[in-house]
C-alpha cells in the first residue's frame, strides 16, 4: 500500500505516529494486539476527519483522544476483550513470577488484570499527567468516578510496583534475581 | 510514586513494536471494510423498513413502539453442576478448568477435601495449599445465597446495600463478595443459582473468572412477583454512601402495586451482548419482601435493572426517580 488513496499528509502521518500510537493503546489495553487494533480504529476515524485536522488541527491528539474514548466504552462491556491467561495462574508466591517475565511484561500483566475503566483512568492520571479535572471532562464522567477509578487501580497495582521497585534497589537475600532490562 | 509509575508505564511499552508491517494499508482496509459493513446495514435497514412498512400495515400492532419483549425467564430449581469436556456446566455457567488442574466431584477425594452433593470441586497442580488453589462450584436455591452486604448505619441499624455486579461474557449478571480483593472471592450467578468461591489470590481468581462463559438466558422484560407484603429500596446518596435517609421501606399495599407497575413497566430488555453493568458502578437494591430481588445500576453511563427470577432492562432517569420517590427517598 502506497498510500495513494490517501489525502496528502495522512499516509506520512500515520507511518511516522503509528508505532506511538501502538504503544499508547498498549497501555490502554494492556495487550500489544489489542492496542494495535485501537490505534487502528482510531486512525480510521481520523482519515474521516483528515481534511479538518490536517489544516487546522492536531491529528495525534485527536487520534489519542479518540484511542482514550473507544477504551473507556470498551470497559463497559467487561472482559470481553480481555486476554486469556497464557498460563494457568498458580500459588501466588512473590517473587517467583519475576523469575520467569521481566519488569515490562510484569507490568503488562498488571495493567491487563485491571478493568478496563480503572486502567483508561490510570493511564490517562500517571502516565499522561492530566489532573482529574480533564479526565473527567474527557471521559465525560465525574470527578468521583475519575477518584474512585484510580485509587482502585493504584490500590491493585501497588504491590506489583512496589514489588518491582524493591527488586530494583537489591538483589533478593534468597533464590535468582529478577531479570531487569 | 508518580514519577515511578510513569517509568514504569514507559518502560513496560518501550520495546512494543507493531506487528503490521504497512500500518496505511490497514487502516485503508480498515475503512473499507467499515464502509461495506455500512452499505450492507444500510440495505438491510431499507429492507426492513419496507417489511415494517407492510406490516405495519396488515397488522393492527397494539404497541405503537414495536412489538413488547417477553418477560425474561429462568429456571426455578438449581441445576447439578458437572464437568463435561474438562468444563464445569452449571445452569448457564461454563466454567474451563483450567490446563493442570483437577477436579473432585461428589463422593470423590481431593487433596482439597470432599466436594459435596451438588458441588463441583478444582483445584490447582501444586495443591499442597488448597485454600490458595481452589474452587468451589456450588447451587443454592432462590435466594438462598448473598444478594446484598449487610452495612451497619450510626444507631446500630443495618441496611442491605447491593454487592458489585458484573456481567459475564454471554450476558449473566454475576454478583461478587470481596470482589478480587483478597484471597476469597464469592461470586453468585442469580439465574444459573450457582455460587463460586475463588480459594485464589485476586489476581489469579480475576483472570480464571475470565474464562466463565454464560448462556444467553433470562434476557427480555422484568420478571417480578405479582405482590409482597413489604419492599425494601437501597440506593447511595449522591456521595456515593448509603445512609438510613437513602434507604425506604414500604408496607401499604397501592405503593408496593405501583413499584411493581413502574418496574413491569419498563420495556426496553437488554440483551447479554449490550448488558453494561460492571463492578464499581452506582448500584442500588430492591428487596421484594423475601420473595424477590432487583439489582439496579444506576451510573452515569449505565442505567438497567435484572431480577433475580429473570429480564433485564434498561432504566430511565425518570424511571429511577420515580422508584426513588415512591420510597419516600429524598437523595441529597
Amino acid at each position: 500500500m502506497s498510500g495513494t488513496d490517501t489525502p496528502p499528509g495522512f499516509a506520512e502521518f500515520v507511518s511516522s505516529r503509528y508505532p506511538a500510537l501502538t504503544r499508547y493503546g498498549t497501555l490502554l489495553t494492556g495487550d500489544r494486539g489489542h492496542g494495535e487494533d485501537l490505534a487502528q480504529e482510531a486512525l480510521v476515524k481520523t482519515f474521516r476527519a483528515w481534511r479538518r485536522l490536517h489544516e487546522q488541527g492536531d491529528p495525534e491528539a485527536y487520534t489519542r483522544r479518540v484511542m482514550v474514548r473507544a477504551a473507556w466504552r470498551a470497559g463497559r462491556r467487561l472482559w470481553r476483550r480481555e486476554v486469556p491467561a497464557a498460563a494457568p495462574p498458580e500459588r501466588p508466591t512473590p517473587g517467583d513470577a519475576y523469575d520467569e517475565h521481566d519488569t515490562a511484561a510484569v507490568v503488562l500483566a498488571a495493567l491487563r488484570s485491571l478493568p478496563a475503566s480503572q486502567r483508561v483512568v490510570l493511564v490517562l492520571r500517571y502516565w499522561a499527567g492530566l489532573s482529574e479535572q480533564e479526565i473527567a471532562a474527557e471521559l465525560g464522567c465525574s470527578t468521583g468516578t475519575v477518584k474512585s477509578r484510580a485509587s482502585r487501580a493504584m490500590a491493585t497495582l501497588r504491590q506489583t510496583f512496589t514489588s518491582i521497585e524493591a527488586m530494583k534497589e537489591g538483589p533478593r537475600p534468597y533464590g535468582r534475581g529478577p531479570r531487569l532490562r | 510514586m508518580t514519577q515511578h509509575i510513569r517509568e514504569l508505564l514507559d518502560h513496560a511499552v518501550a520495546g512494543i513494536e507493531p506487528g503490521t508491517r504497512d500500518p496505511v494499508a490497514a487502516v485503508m482496509g480498515r475503512r473499507r471494510a467499515a464502509r461495506r459493513r455500512k452499505a450492507v446495514a444500510g440495505a438491510v435497514a431499507c429492507v426492513l423498513a419496507a417489511a415494517g412498512i407492510a406490516g405495519g400495515l396488515a397488522l393492527n400492532r397494539h404497541d405503537a413502539n414495536g412489538p413488547m419483549a417477553p418477560v425474561g425467564s429462568v429456571p426455578v430449581e438449581p441445576p447439578t453442576p458437572r464437568v463435561v469436556d474438562r468444563v464445569v456446566v452449571a445452569g448457564a455457567m461454563r466454567l474451563p478448568v483450567p490446563d493442570g488442574w483437577r477436579v473432585a466431584t461428589p463422593g470423590s477425594d481431593s487433596p482439597c477435601g470432599r466436594a459435596g452433593d451438588g458441588q463441583v470441586l478444582i483445584y490447582g497442580e501444586t495443591s499442597d495449599d488448597c485454600a490458595r488453589s481452589s474452587i468451589r462450584v456450588s447451587t443454592a436455591k432462590v435466594l438462598a445465597y448473598p444478594v446484598g452486604s449487610l452495612e451497619d448505619l450510626p444507631g446500630g441499624s443495618g441496611i442491605m446495600t447491593p454487592l458489585p455486579l458484573l456481567t459475564l461474557p454471554g450476558g449473566e449478571p454475576a454478583l461478587l463478595r470481596d470482589a478480587f480483593e483478597t484471597g476469597h472471592t464469592s461470586m453468585v450467578l442469580p439465574w444459573s443459582k450457582v455460587i463460586l468461591e475463588f480459594n485464589l489470590d485476586g489476581p489469579a481468581a480475576r483472570t480464571i473468572a475470565g474464562t466463565i462463559r454464560t448462556e444467553p438466558v433470562g434476557s427480555g422484560r422484568l420478571n417480578l412477583v405479582d405482590s409482597v407484603p413489604y419492599a425494601e429500596f437501597s440506593r447511595p446518596e449522591a456521595s456515593g454512601k448509603f445512609t438510613v435517609a437513602s434507604h425506604g421501606k414500604i408496607t401499604d399495599p397501592a405503593t408496593i402495586a405501583e413499584v411493581l407497575a413502574l418496574l413491569r413497566d419498563q420495556r426496553k430488555a437488554v440483551s447479554g451482548e449490550d448488558a453494561c453493568s460492571q463492578p464499581g458502578d452506582r448500584a442500588a437494591l430492591l428487596l421484594l419482601g423475601n420473595a424477590s430481588v432487583v439489582y439496579l445500576t444506576i451510573d452515569k453511563d449505565c442505567q438497567e435493572a435484572f431480577s433475580d427470577r429473570g429480564g433485564r432492562v434498561r432504566l430511565s432517569d425518570k424511571a429511577v426517580r420515580e422508584l426513588t420517590r415512591l420510597f419516600g427517598i429524598e437523595v441529597r
